[in-house]
């Protein structure tokens, strides 16, 4: 891979420095990114973790590090990863090492073409998007061309071919689809020379994405009795989208629509899957309102159809559920259901102004946010068809209703506020409600209720050093029951930060498993590197980045993690 | 640049001209051939091996397909349920407290890297470049199979001691070709008819969330001689007309019920793991 790799850069700087030579700046620099994360694990008969679990997995270590070279227009880079073996709750099929990731790029006027690796989305990825988030071992990379241009002032139009990584598996024997999509996209106030003064600015949009995998169809049982499958070796998704802007109002808006798809994760039906997300936001000194709805119905768009893990998606598709930040509050994350969800959010962001009466002397922040997402209201194609048979279209589904079953319900409030240069703090509830049946998998398990309180006070002792105390509570009669968290913080800035944190499950309704959950870490920074340290037990729980989680497992030990760039 | 313009517009016209889409129209499947089971001296037997656990919803769905397949099949498909994983661990008290866990089985859990439940190994050998294989590829994996001629034929023989408990296994190994590489057989007890709940998430099966008289079949007790068996040849060729034979002894643990339990036996490449052949035999005949 990596000689490829170097071939390839060699051929192309030749090629450019000819193709190009006027113009093509002498030297060039290189910049780049490091991250080591290793994890020493224990026993912890409490938590079930024994000699015989680990098995001799006491070590897990994730690192990658990114090189990458720019000279004028040009530009190269590869990033290399080690997964030895990788940490527990990451994919097992990471376990290796090497150059996943590899490219090179000419960006010059209004033309821009990128070989090897790249990451692209068209709109707001529903029906492509690749990137990679670390946390949660996603990288979803696509290896083929990508080409850019700029044919009228305010078009912008992408073009690419290729296929996406799926762990280290080399492309083959149409293991995985290839993917070939195009994206236009118009700010009209740019092409209308008319329009250029206004006020009102509007961008539009349009994708197109083909995914070609040529599969052996499977058979399936039904009462003894053989069936095949028809699969399509083309499948296409597309969408259309406008951005609205008016001084502080901005609407967002875009549908997708994909063909006939049958997959493992949609049980092998065969109706049409479409998607719609729309935003729209009013925003003024003070004040800010954002309106988000978003319908997903069979919209799963994958790489390789007998693949049910993200690891395979093509297209993306943004969450609605507030991401939280505080640790009870990240207790249960709402997934996206790709297979069909239908909800709304709103959020009001309000700052009651400095030198009032309730504001002070520095104002007061409040946020309010109030979500909700249900299944959606599927009916049977045929009366005598159930819902969702495998090999039929599915179901039925009318646009607008929202289905019986609650999937998710949060509503949250939030204050902020700083009361004088040595004291500031942030106080939040949260009330919500999680289908752990549905988003975990858990069948039969009931609905959980969640009271969340948080109070985050910081002391600033002076200009350097500052006390951080975090204190969280959550009621429920539901799961794991109540929970309490401290956490005190000592930084001094900005180089160290000591940390203790307990988060105590008293409420478990197994007495065995009302364990405290204690984490003492220390981290350093050093100009560009972090360099942190922490010992303790973390509890199972899932890890979700923008819809997309991951399951960690219950584990206990020392921490090590290396962050630097360059 | 207007020159590059109209070349560019007109290669992105023929590249959506290119990127097609297959519309399909109902029926969406097609009826196959019914199955007639040709079972033979030397008929190739396939092993699935489902990884399962009580506490696992998914997992009554997953063995509804392998107890179809078996219906199916009959004598060439042999089933080993193995217990292992996240979903396997025994509660301290309450319905789950039963532990189908074996050492062999965790071996295998880890060694295969089953991350979620169901899965499944079709004579260890890739379908469609996976090795782990969900349920829905259960059946076209075996079907494959089953299609390839048998390389090679075992026959088990045993004596059971009812008294002692003790089962004493002798595998006989023949071989139909000359093979290049080492062959190891391994040696497993399997015990159906076990009645302890089983989480459930489909109702057309049975009783959800718990279903508390639910019936584990071919449930993996121990691998008898070690998770991955012995050697039957050092390296050299194996032979046909050649009977390699092995032995391996047992007491059977008080808890299983001899007559519910069976004697699975497989020969496989140590080198890709996949198995070649495969024999199944009741322990009390």
């Amino acid at each position: 891979m990596i000689r490829k790799f170097y071939l390839l850069l060699s051929g192309i700087v030749f090629l450019s420095a000819n193709a190009f030579s006027q113009g093509f700046p002498e030297g060039g620099q290189v910049h780049g990114d490091f991250v080591f994360d290793a994890q020493l694990y224990q026993t912890d008969e409490k938590l079930g973790i024994t000699d015989s679990t680990l098995d001799g997995n006491i070590f897990g270590m994730n690192a990658y590090g990114n090189i990458i070279y720019t000279n004028g227009d040009f530009s190269a880079g590869l990033r290399y990863e080690a997964y030895l073996p990788p940490l527990s709750g990451f994919d097992k099929r990471y376990e290796g090492h090497g150059v996943p990731y590899w490219f090179a790029r000419y960006d010059h006027d209004k033309v821009d073409i990128t070989v090897g690796h790249f990451y692209e989305q068209f709109g707001n990825g529903l029906v492509l998007r690749s990137y990679q988030e670390w946390a949660l071992g996603f990288d979803n990379n696509i290896n083929g061309v990508r080409l850019k241009v700029q044919p009228f002032n305010g078009v912008y139009i992408k073009a690419l071919a290729g296929t996406q990584r799926f762990f280290w598996d080399p492309f083959e024997d149409n293991n995985r689809a290839i993917i070939k999509g195009l994206d236009g996209e118009i700010y009209l106030n740019d092409l209308i020379s008319k329009w250029r003064t206004s006020r009102t600015r509007i961008i539009i949009g349009g994708s197109f994405v083909s995914k070609y995998q040529q599969v052996t169809p499977r058979s399936f049982l039904r009462d003894t009795v053989r069936y095949e499958y028809k699969i399509p070796d083309n499948v296409a998704a597309y969408a259309g989208r406008i951005n609205l802007l008016h001084g502080g109002f901005n609407l967002n808006a875009e549908y997708a629509r994909k063909i006939n798809d049958p997959s493992s994760l949609n049980n092998f039906i065969y109706k049409d899957g479409e998607a719609l997300y729309t935003s729209i936001s009013y925003s003024t000194s003070g004040f800010g309102i954002i309106l988000t709805g978003k319908r997903i119905d069979n919209m799963s768009f994958k790489s390789d159809i007998y693949d049910d893990s993200y690891a395979s998606d093509i297209n993306f598709l943004p969450p609605l559920g507030t991401q939280y930040v505080y640790s009870l509050a990240t207790m249960y994350p709402y997934a996206t259901q790709p297979n069909g969800e239908i909800g709304v959010r709103g959020k009001i962001y309000y700052t009651i102004p400095k030198k009032s009466w309730l504001g002070g002397k520095y104002g007061t922040k409040f946020e309010f946010s109030y979500s909700r997402i249900n299944s959606l209201d599927k009916e049977r194609v045929e009366p005598n068809i159930p819902i969702d048979s495998t090999g039929t279209l599915g179901y039925k589904s009318n646009f607008t209703n929202f289905g019986d079953v609650e999937y998710y319900r949060d509503f949250a409030v939030k204050i902020n506020k700083k009361i004088n240069p040595k004291w500031k703090f942030i106080l939040e509830y949260i009330n919500l409600k999680y289908n752990i049946d549905v988003i975990e998998g858990h069948p039969g398990e009931p609905m959980v209720k969640a009271h969340i309180g948080i109070a985050d006070v910081t002391y600033k002792i002076n200009r350097k050093n500052a006390i951080r105390f975090e204190y969280q509570q959550l009621l429920s009669k539901q799961d794991r029951g109540e929970w309490l968290m401290a956490m005190l913080e000592y930084s001094i800035s900005p180089r160290w930060f000591f940390s203790i944190m307990d988060e105590y499950n008293y409420g478990n309704p197994n007495e065995d498993m009302q364990l405290h959950y204690y984490t003492a870490s220390v981290a350093y920074v050093k100009d560009a590197t972090r360099v942190s340290l922490s010992y303790g037990r973390q509890r199972e729980g899932l890890i979700c980045v923008g819809g997309v989680c991951r399951m960690v497992p219950a584990s206990n030990g020392l921490s090590i993690s290396i962050t630097s760039s360059f | 640049m207007k020159t590059f313009n109209k070349i560019f517009l007109l290669t992105a016209g023929l590249f959506l001209l290119m990127t097609a889409c297959d519309k399909l129209e109902a029926p969406y499947v097609t009826k196959l051939d019914k199955i007639t089971p040709d079972p033979g001296d030397e008929t190739r037997k396939v092993l699935l091996e489902e990884y399962t656990g009580h506490k696992c919803p998914n997992c009554p769905t997953g063995s509804k397909v392998a107890h179809d397949l078996k219906q199916i099949y009959g004598e060439q498909l042999i089933v080993v349920s193995v217990h292992a994983g996240f979903f396997a661990y025994p509660d301290p008290d309450g319905l789950y407290t039963e532990d189908y866990r074996t050492t062999a089985g965790s071996e295998l859990n880890n060694y295969f890297s089953i991350q979620s439940y169901p899965k499944g190994l079709v004579n260890r050998t890739e379908y469609n470049q996976a090795l782990v294989l969900g349920k829905d590829s259960w059946e076209p994996a075996v079907n494959e199979l089953l299609e390839m001629p048998a390389e090679a034929k075992l026959e088990i023989n045993h004596e059971y001691n009812p008294d002692t408990r003790k089962l004493d296994i002798n595998v006989d190994t023949e071989f139909l070709t000359e093979m290049n590489g080492t062959f190891s057989v391994s040696t497993y007890i399997i015990e159906d008819s076990l009645v302890s709940p089983q989480k459930n998430d489909n109702q057309n099966l049975g009783p959800v969330p718990d279903w508390e008289d639910y019936t584990h079949q071919h449930v993996l007790r121990m691998a008898v001689n070690g998770t991955w068996g012995e050697p039957v040849n050092n390296g050299q060729s194996v032979l046909p007309n050649v009977v390699y034979q092995g032995g391996c002894s047992v007491t059977l643990n008080d808890a299983w019920a001899a007559e519910n339990c069976h004697i699975v036996s497989f020969v496989y490449r140590n080198d890709t793991r996949e198995i070649i052949q495969a024999e199944e035999h009741s322990v009390v005949d």
